[in-house]
């Protein structure tokens, strides 16, 4: 089992991932041109970092502040506010209590990924970030954090809020009279 | 709650699971007056336990004891069965079509193909046809006996839509054992879109809410949950006599038995029969055919998601109520045997985060799942034929928490499998491109078996084996197996109307021997 987070109803395992597909970076790259993309990539902010309540025991800022940032750039919705990518690294933080090697899996991999952009990884650009990360696809590391990101971001409410998933239904009543068949624009 | 009403040395018809097959099972010998201990290796849960959570539900009923993966199967999660009172009935979607009659005939319809060891069933349409009456009259099935459909939800009116623009004519909202109106003490479906995470208002039929109470009614019956049988054990005559268990303390105890019936779905069931081999029974019980085990198939199992132009709101409702049956049938004009079935299906945004692509990340990828509202998803079932290889073995040397060894699942594609897959993503893509849609995922290689079935095989043959036509072992008089590990061939279809038809077939006719002595 994976179940980092809980259990996920299809637990996620390294040896099952298909091979990496290769991303068009170009494009991406011309997507930030229009200016849009500036915001949709939005590095993690200091400050943010500075007024968040950290409870962590295992992960220390600086490694907190590199894996806030690449969970925003993994799964990048620019309507979120940082506290939800630092809930990731709390999450992340509550992983390493139980596995003792996690802590040096994930030091390890930040350390390779601030070389890959010269050292200094806050200090990056957003494109040089997103080739590093790029470049340890199908590492152990990058797994685990797809994984653990998905867990922690895509069960928080106010991801479901945004995207649109309304979560624990009964008390309402359920969707019998609250739109279960409200769909309105397929053709009668 | 249950009392303790049997003692272990009265021998009693000992049922291990009580799941669809167990559950039924046991409930239908108790009201004939038999004594029946039901073992659950699971906790009881009460209904203020079942939430609207995916995840928290996925850790309260889900088997987790380690599995091994061999071949084609999730790595370190091979299937997904579930370890509480009521087994896979508190998580399945409630969908009960009917196999049809070519499918029980499958080797004489198919003809011979390579790879296999595809059989007829030892029994017909006709044989099961009443029992598939009863069963949807038990579980209040939709569209059957003049209980109405469910109404369309919008994810099954995105797929009917499409469906029709491409050309299909068969599709509805299913035959679902979910009630569209309070029956049988159970509330009406509210649509709260939590089929698999349990169904709180009880509207979708589980034997946690409906056969084990009405067994414990009975006072012939007597339910042990947490309770993880590791051998059955048998005479000097060879007939088994009684079972030994782990406790909800974990103390070992034993208790005696008429007559035994393995329920605990197709890998369990499996393993447990290999698990208590003996000096005279060393390759495991009933197992001189060597076939415990062999043959095990769980289905083709693919998801297609449309990314449509408009909100479709895919957690809103029950989840398998809407189905495409125009490729059911047996047409190898297609390129392949074997029929499939398109269902709707939704899906909570982490399990399309995660596989969607299962690789996906970035900016492009985030965008999609921030189009949550607007994903249709349907999952398609297509038959899988058996092969001896797909088998569960034990481990050689690992253990789990019991002591026992764990189960080895290995599963490999056969080459029709594959040709019915892409055939049906084909299909299946086609229904959303109809509507416009913006993009199409396929999740394929992504889910856990659910539908596990032919690991103790009925079949005329001992050979071929390890059941007669009534689940009873070819080898063991008083040894029956009474669940989807007894499907000669695995249809398209869910399997579970088929195995609570089986267990009610197999009740009557254990009974009518019971009231001849002959058990």
């Amino acid at each position: 089992m994976t179940a980092d987070g809980g259990g996920p109803p299809f637990p996620l395992s390294e040896a099952d991932q298909l091979p990496a597909e290769r991303r068009e970076f170009l494009k991406l790259l011309g997507f930030a041109a229009t200016g849009s993309a500036a915001f949709v990539l939005r590095p993690i902010s200091l400050g943010a970092a500075e007024s968040n309540d950290w409870d962590l025991g295992f992960v220390d800022a600086e490694l907190g502040l590199i894996l806030a940032s690449v969970a925003r750039l993994l799964f990048p919705h620019p309507e979120l506010k940082d506290s939800v990518y630092f809930q990731v690294v709390q999450d992340i933080d509550s992983d390493m209590a139980r596995r003792p090697a996690l802590g040096g899996l994930l030091r390890d991999s930040a350390t390779a990924l601030a070389e890959q952009v010269g050292g200094d990884w806050l200090a990056a650009s957003v494109p040089e970030q997103i080739s590093a990360i790029e470049s340890i696809e199908g590492s152990e590391a990058f797994f685990y954090l797809r994984n653990r990101t998905i867990e922690s971001l895509y069960r928080n409410t106010e991801v479901w809020r945004l995207v649109g998933y309304e979560g624990s239904s009964i008390e309402h009543g359920g969707y019998i009279n609250r739109g279960f068949d409200d769909i309105d624009w397929l053709d009668p | 709650m249950s009392e303790k009403r049997f003692s272990t040395e009265q021998a009693v018809v000992v049922v291990i699971g009580s799941g669809a097959g167990g559950g039924v099972l046991a409930n239908a010998l108790a009201q004939r007056g038999i004594d029946v201990v039901c073992l659950e290796a699971g906790r009881r849960l009460a209904m203020s336990e079942i939430i609207n959570d995916e995840a928290t539900m996925f850790g309260k009923f889900t088997w987790l004891d380690p599995r091994e993966s061999s071949g084609q199967t999730i790595p370190g999660f091979p299937a997904w069965t579930c370890k509480t009172v009521g087994g896979t009935t508190l998580h399945w979607t409630a969908s009960c079509p009917r196999m049809q009659a070519h499918e029980f005939k499958a080797r004489s319809t198919y003809g011979p193909i390579a790879d296999t060891t595809l059989e007829d069933w030892p029994l017909e349409f006709d044989d099961i046809a009443p029992y598939y009456s009863a069963a949807e009259q038990l579980m209040g099935v939709t569209g059957t006996h003049g209980i109405e459909r469910l109404p369309g939800n919008n994810n099954y009116k995105v797929l009917e839509a499409g469906a029709r623009k491409v050309g299909y004519r068969q599709i509805d909202t299913n035959n679902v054992a979910i009630n569209p109106v309070p029956r049988d003490g159970r509330g009406a479906c509210l649509q709260t879109g939590f089929c698999t995470s349990g169904c709180v208002v009880q509207a979708k039929w589980s034997t946690l809410y409906t056969e084990i109470p009405k067994a414990e009614q009975t006072g012939h019956f007597e339910l042990r949950p947490e309770c993880m049988v590791t051998r059955i054990a048998h005479d000097d005559a060879g007939r088994v006599n009684a079972v030994q268990y782990l406790d909800a303390s974990g103390e070992l105890r034993e208790q005696k038995a008429r007559f035994i019936c393995v329920a605990g779905n197709a890998i369990e069931t499996a393993r447990l029969l290999l698990n208590s081999s003996s000096d005279r029974f060393p390759s495991g019980l009933a197992n001189s055919s060597d076939q415990v085990g062999r043959n095990y198939m769980r289905h083709m199992i693919a998801g297609v998601v449309g990314r449509m132009p408009g909100e479709v709101n895919i957690h809103r409702g029950a989840h398998q109520a809407g189905i495409i049956k125009d490729e059911r049938g047996y047409d190898p004009s297609r390129g392949f045997v074997g029929g499939i079935l398109m269902l709707t299906v939704p899906f909570a945004p982490e399990i399309f985060a995660k596989f969607l692509q299962p690789t996906g990340w970035g900016p492009e990828y985030a965008d999609l799942l921030a189009h949550y509202n607007h994903l249709a998803a349907m999952l398609i079932h297509g038959e899988d034929l058996p092969q001896a290889s797909n088998r569960i073995t034990l481990h050689a040397q690992t253990t789990d928490a019991y002591g026992l060894p764990i189960p080895v699942v290995h599963y490999e594609e056969h080459p029709n499998t594959a040709r019915l897959r892409d055939y049906a993503l084909t299909r299946g893509r086609s229904v959303y491109e109809a509507l416009g849609a913006e993009d199409i995922y396929d999740m394929v290689n992504v889910f856990p078996a659910t539908h596990n079935m032919g690991t103790a095989r009925m079949g005329s043959d001992r050979n071929t084996s390890v059941c007669n036509r009534w689940g009873q072992t070819h080898d063991i008089d008083n040894l029956f197996v009474s669940d989807g590990s007894l499907f000669t061939s695995a249809g398209c279809e869910n399997p579970t109307l088929t195995i609570v038809a089986l267990a009610l077939r197999q009740a009557e006719h254990i009974a009518d021997r019971v009231k001849r002595g002959e058990l």
